[in-house]
């Protein structure tokens, strides 16, 4: 089952639960975002099985789906 | 005993051939801190009011700080302040590396450089043993080579800071290149650094640093240690660097294309993170103590050569500013700045602004010599880079800035010239960014993003909203974030890592053996950056407000295409927007700080000698 991760603020911005989403896959990044409530422009780094990917992957099954915001900058 | 600091001040007057040291003042000491405070210190205090920046009169002053080649983590950042041959005003460029850690293990603070050598020399430092030696068969080579030559001769454990072609023949925008692809890039202090006839400095010191309390250090360092280690960033900033950033900026439309007309390239995906490190990337490469390296090594094999990055800001500007969508030539240009000597930030922005004057027929066939000066074309780029360097043609023009570019050119390209202060703006679209944008507009460099970056904080209260909130989140970022360059480390372990500022307090009192709170070193900081501000009034003929504004590309010309399609400042709101500024800072409508502001901050002597 692919799994759904958040990091710093973006627990705090976020609606709902990672946990409550249901299954991810066969969604895009997008959609998972999208159902937790989150500004799409606060995640940063889409990280899957630890590879940056857009916000357009579709999430497969077994995959590790962490969300990553950017706050101080470069 | 002066703890935390190598307890030297090193003086070289090129023109006479004389060096001198002298203690560090423990008075300046607490009162600017080090880095870019010591930097401006000396340069407010020493620097011949109206002195020529290209002339022998200007310092070049190279500053470690408290921090720098300690135990606390990224702890490998040296300042390096003149007065700007860009700008007419203050430069505080900084560079990571070794060099930092090695200045202070030969005891110094700074290393002031001023006058200038009647031939081309480099600066020998081993501990105290300092020389001025014969350069002439290092002059015209580029950065890198140059680097690599001195390591051979005189050994690895010299950390070497050169110059390229661009800082001997006077480029406005020339940088100072350290550990084979590290910058000390904005303002000019590689031009000044030619002007002096100065190729490199090379420094070895195997001294100690005085610690006040050696457990108590060991112990908060490793603290903040183990919190880098325990960060959720560290894999996605391990590998990619600053690379990570370009498709989330590309997203949401801050990704300056084609000369800022637009804030999403197409192709983008071609320079992501993820394809620069499967393409080119050959290992991961850090500065002093960083537990996060985001330097990148890369093996272009399209063009042959060997180069550190491209990190973030040089795609950003080399690539999809002159709208190149091939990682490798982007690697490429980048390689062709580093070792030209050339700050790749503003060499991006004047190739991409004149390839805008040619699209508009303001430039033509004639005055490019021959180049078909179009956006994309990669191998214009590679051309542009050396006729800057060496001031050929059209290159000579260019050399001097996009300001005095478009003062040339004319035709209304003053308009598009993206600068403020006379400095190109870094790699953030700002059209829909009102905190980016008046980061820009307020930076005491010019428009550099790293005094302040601010856009996270539009996207999190609205991009459109123009309140006084965004003008104190800019001050408040304009005091932490400087701050780091003035304590000689990385902000990257904060900014990236989510490290905890409350935890250098503990580190810096034990070391120092002063008890300070973080608000007491944020005051410190805003003593710096207000002193900055009275240089600038003090050199600059009728410096104020006008100053502080972006080009008229920022409120008149709304963005043509991506996410941000549509979008433009009002003129009045921008004006607003500097307001609530200058209210907050206690700055005049002129952007003059108030007499109690100066007050408040101990800098009334200063303010009387402008």
């Amino acid at each position: 089952m692919a799994t759904v991760e958040l990091m710093g603020i973006l627990r705090e911005h976020a609606k709902a639960g990672p946990e409550q989403l249901g299954p991810a896959e066969g969604k895009t990044v997008a959609d998972v975002i999208q159902a937790l409530g989150l500004p799409a422009d606060l995640v940063a780094f889409v990280m899957v099985n630890g590879r940056q990917r857009p916000k357009t992957y579709v999430i497969q099954s077994e995959d590790h789906v962490i969300l990553i915001p950017l706050i101080g900058g470069g | 005993m002066l703890y935390g600091y190598g307890g030297n001040i090193l003086r070289i007057d090129l023109t006479s051939g004389s060096v001198s040291t002298e203690p560090t003042d423990p008075k300046i000491a607490e009162k600017f801190l080090g880095g870019r405070g010591f930097g401006i210190y000396f340069l407010f205090t020493e620097l011949p009011r109206g002195a020529d920046p290209m002339g022998p009169d200007n310092l070049l002053i190279i500053s470690p700080g408290p921090l720098s080649g300690t135990l606390v983590p990224g702890a490998g950042k040296l300042d390096i302040t003149c007065k700007s041959p860009l700008t007419g005003g203050y430069a505080g460029a900084n560079v990571g590396g070794l060099l930092t850690a090695e200045i202070k293990y030969a005891g110094y603070d700074s290393i002031i450089l001023k006058g200038k050598a009647p031939k081309p020399v480099y600066i020998f430092v081993d501990n105290d043993k300092v020389e001025i030696r014969d350069a002439s068969d290092l002059w015209g080579k580029g950065s890198l080579e140059t680097e690599k030559i001195l390591k051979d001769r005189l050994g690895e454990e010299f950390q070497i800071a050169t110059i390229g072609p661009g800082g001997e023949n006077g480029v406005k925008f020339a940088c100072i290149t350290h550990d084979f692809g590290r910058q000390a890039g904005r303002g000019g202090v590689g031009a000044v650094m030619g002007s002096k006839n100065v190729k490199a400095i090379a420094v070895r010191g195997n001294k100690s640093i005085p610690v006040a309390d050696v457990q108590a250090f060991r112990k908060a360092a490793r603290a903040m240690y183990k919190a880098c280690k325990d960060s959720s960033g560290l894999q996605v900033w391990q590998r990619y660097g600053t690379a990570g950033v370009t498709t989330w900026s590309n997203e949401i439309g801050a990704f300056p294309t084609r000369n800022f007309s637009s804030g999403q390239l197409e192709g983008y995906e071609n320079l992501s993170g993820e394809v620069m490190r499967e393409k080119i990337v050959i290992t991961d490469k850090g500065c002093f103590g960083c537990p996060s390296p985001c330097g990148k090594w890369s093996h272009v094999k399209k063009h042959g050569v060997r180069v550190e990055g491209p990190e973030y800001e040089s795609t950003a500007l080399l690539g999809g500013d002159c709208a190149l969508t091939d990682i490798q030539d982007v690697a490429y240009a980048n390689y062709l700045a580093d070792d030209l000597g050339l700050d790749s930030i503003s060499a991006g922005n004047v190739i991409a602004f004149a390839m805008e004057c040619y699209e508009r027929g303001i430039l033509t066939d004639k005055d490019t010599g021959g180049i078909r000066l179009t956006f994309g074309n990669a191998e214009a780029v590679f051309a542009m880079l050396k006729k800057i360097a060496y001031r050929e043609g059209i290159g000579a023009i260019l050399a001097e800035g996009v300001k005095h570019a478009s003062g040339v050119f004319g035709k209304g390209s003053e308009a598009f010239a993206i600068q403020a202060k006379g400095m190109e703006f870094s790699g953030y679209e700002s059209h829909n960014a009102p905190s980016m944008l008046l980061s820009y507009m307020t930076c005491d460099v010019g428009a550099h993003h790293n005094r302040s970056w601010a856009i996270t904080y539009d996207i999190q209260t609205g991009r459109d909203a123009v309140t006084p909130d965004k003008a104190a989140r800019v001050i408040y970022l304009q005091h932490v974030r400087p701050l780091f360059d003035a304590l000689g480390a990385c902000r990257l372990q904060w900014v990236e890592l989510g490290l905890d500022l409350n935890l250098y307090v503990p580190t810096i009192a034990a070391l120092t053996g002063l008890d300070r709170s973080w608000d007491d070193l944020l005051k410190i900081s805003e003593r710096i950056w207000n002193l900055t501000r009275l240089f600038w009034f003090r050199e600059v003929p009728g410096f104020g407000r006008a100053w502080d504004m972006p080009p008229a590309r920022f409120y008149k010309e709304p963005v043509v295409s991506g996410p941000t399609k549509g979008k433009v400042m009002a003129l009045e709101d921008v004006e607003r927007l500097l307001d609530m500024y200058y209210e907050q800072r206690g700055w005049d409508a002129n952007g003059w700080p108030t007499p109690q502001k100066l007050e408040e901050l101990g800098l009334s002597e200063f303010a009387a000698a402008v």
